[in-house]
């Protein structure tokens, strides 16, 4: 597993380490058990809700960080953001939404994870699939498909027009260039051109299928349309569900 | 099922006697019904009003016995309030709140015999008013995803007499600060007063976690999860006394068209909050 020495903030967020293997939102793991929603965003819960978790568990897989406790640092409301109205109706407080307001994977977050101290100890297995997995949902298509023991992630993705080839180390020695476009990348609703939607996407594959599905070594072949988280989680959930998931010491 | 006609939604809602019932709960309608403006086809309800007298009939075809409060409440009936509202499958505990501003103008007609000059001032007001954001697109958010939350202003008159008064009516949140609303103005020429009343705050209900798990947990078994949004205006929502109360309901607001699906769903959500053992008058 790796974490951080010591904790590290980013907007909206702090981030601790844990002494024990997987990601914690909020006191949530970042497990597919624990999604609440997954369309336009991803929400965890279990008891209490984190919302717009993807745009932390990105930055946090880019950079290979596989134990951290997170814990959202909001202390003012933006009731033009849905999360805000949905929280203060809820009764939780807007600490809960650990989304980035601007639609970015928290690029501040990643360039502090970049320049924190890593540890690593206690090796864990990696994963990949022992078959290709294809998965459909909202317009858009997914194939998982297995890949050698430590060749990271391999994105190939198009979203409208846009593709983008991206490679992932799920141990954090992922290209600097493409963390900094892909964390400086707006979410596909506010972004400008299909170009940075897809750049972005590549944080929210990284949050859907590499850490909350947890894969370490997999080529992924995404066509995204709307609500592709839908298409993401679910096709991280498919693995899982029909028994292909294979971890490799 | 087919859907009741409208006459009938209507006539069997004014025979429910929330009074004599066993209802587990009293249930309101947001929104004026006007039966007359109705048409029924195969698809759903069609018309002005459409999108209220359709959550009518959805609270008049559940099994469960339901104090129905139609066409006026009785707010002094005992027991948990559920509000049928045009939420589009959300719950809901708040209302945004109304307000209106009265912004004076130094402005002589006389001096402006083409309208020019007023023509000019309302479109710096009018641009003035337009919501803004940081990072969102509010400017073509009819949907309401963002501006549902925000300061909004529509502009209700213009009066012409010493001066120019222009008045707006506002949709408010629980951030509106009447300094805010001033300062909006500040910039545009010749304003000389801006004078902002609250016409009705914003509600926020607070029911007990027995109400509020009836709410989620069927909202959970029929669609999935349940997610939150708020009322866009106070209505009966925020008329209702005390904080027992929640809302929720399919359909949108302002739409003349309620689909039998949504008809459905919101009778299918009603039927199952009605059901939880939690929601008891």
């Amino acid at each position: 597993m790796r974490t951080i020495a010591e904790p590290v903030e980013g907007t909206e967020v702090r981030v601790t380490p844990s002494e024990t293997p997987g990601i914690e939102v909020n006191g949530v793991p970042a497990t597919l058990d624990a999604v609440e929603k997954a369309d336009v965003r991803v929400d965890l819960a279990n008891g209490a809700r984190s919302f717009v978790v993807e745009h932390v568990l990105g930055p946090l897989g880019l950079r290979g960080i596989t134990a951290a406790n997170v814990v959202g640092v909001r202390d003012e409301w933006d009731f033009a953001r849905p999360e805000h109205r949905f929280c203060y109706a809820a009764g939780l407080g807007p600490e809960h939404v650990v989304g980035h307001p601007a639609g970015l994977p928290n690029p501040a977050l990643a360039t502090a994870l970049g320049e924190v101290e890593v540890v690593e100890r206690d090796p864990q297995p990696r994963q990949t699939v022992s078959e290709p997995v294809t998965y459909a949902a909202n317009g858009g298509e997914i194939e998982l498909r297995p890949r050698e023991r430590g060749a990271g992630v391999r994105f190939d993705v198009q979203y409208g027009d846009a593709t983008i080839t991206a490679d992932v180390d799920p141990c954090g020695h992922t290209d600097e260039d493409l963390v900094e476009s892909v964390t400086n990348a707006t979410t596909p609703y506010l972004s400008p051109t299909e170009a940075e939607a897809v750049t972005h996407s590549i944080a929210d594959l990284v949050s859907d299928v590499a850490v909350i599905g947890g894969f370490d070594d997999l080529a992924v072949d995404a066509t995204l349309a709307d609500a592709y988280h839908a298409l993401t989680v679910g096709a991280a959930r498919k693995a899982h569900e029909t028994g292909v998931v294979e971890q490799r010491p | 099922m087919s859907l009741p006609d409208p006459e009938t939604v209507v006539a069997r809602a004014r025979d429910t006697d929330p009074d004599t019932s066993d209802a587990t709960a009293n249930v309101a309608v947001t929104g004026r019904v006007d039966a007359d403006a109705v048409d029924r086809t195969d698809e759903g309800y069609v018309g002005d009003t459409a999108g209220a007298l359709g959550r009518l009939a959805a609270a008049t075809a559940v099994d469960e016995d339901a104090a129905i409060h139609y066409p006026e409440p009785d707010f002094a009936a005992d027991g948990p309030w559920l509000v049928l509202a045009p939420l589009s499958g959300f719950a809901s505990t708040v209302s945004a709140g109304v307000g209106r501003a009265d912004v004076t103008l130094d402005y002589d007609a006389d001096a402006d015999p083409h309208s020019d000059r007023l023509d000019a001032l309302v479109s710096d007001l009018l641009e003035a008013s337009r919501p803004t954001h940081e990072h969102y697109p509010v400017a073509d958010d009819d949907s309401g995803v963002f501006t549902r939350g925000m300061t909004t202003f529509a502009l209700d008159s213009l009066s012409v007499d010493d001066d120019l008064t222009a008045t707006f009516e506002l949709s408010t949140t629980p951030a509106t600060r009447p300094s805010d609303v001033e300062s909006r103005f500040a910039s545009v020429e010749r304003v000389r007063a801006v004078d902002y009343e609250t016409v009705a705050g914003v509600e926020r209900s607070d029911p007990s976690p027995a109400l509020r798990d009836a709410v989620e947990s069927a909202h959970r078994s029929e669609r999935g999860d349940c997610e939150y949004d708020w009322l866009p205006d106070p209505g009966v929502f925020a008329a209702i006394p005390g904080g027992e109360k929640v809302a929720f309901g399919t359909g949108r607001p302002g739409e003349g068209e309620f689909a039998k699906t949504e008809f459905e769903a919101c009778r299918d959500l009603l039927a199952a909050v009605l059901s939880a053992p939690e929601v008891v008058a």
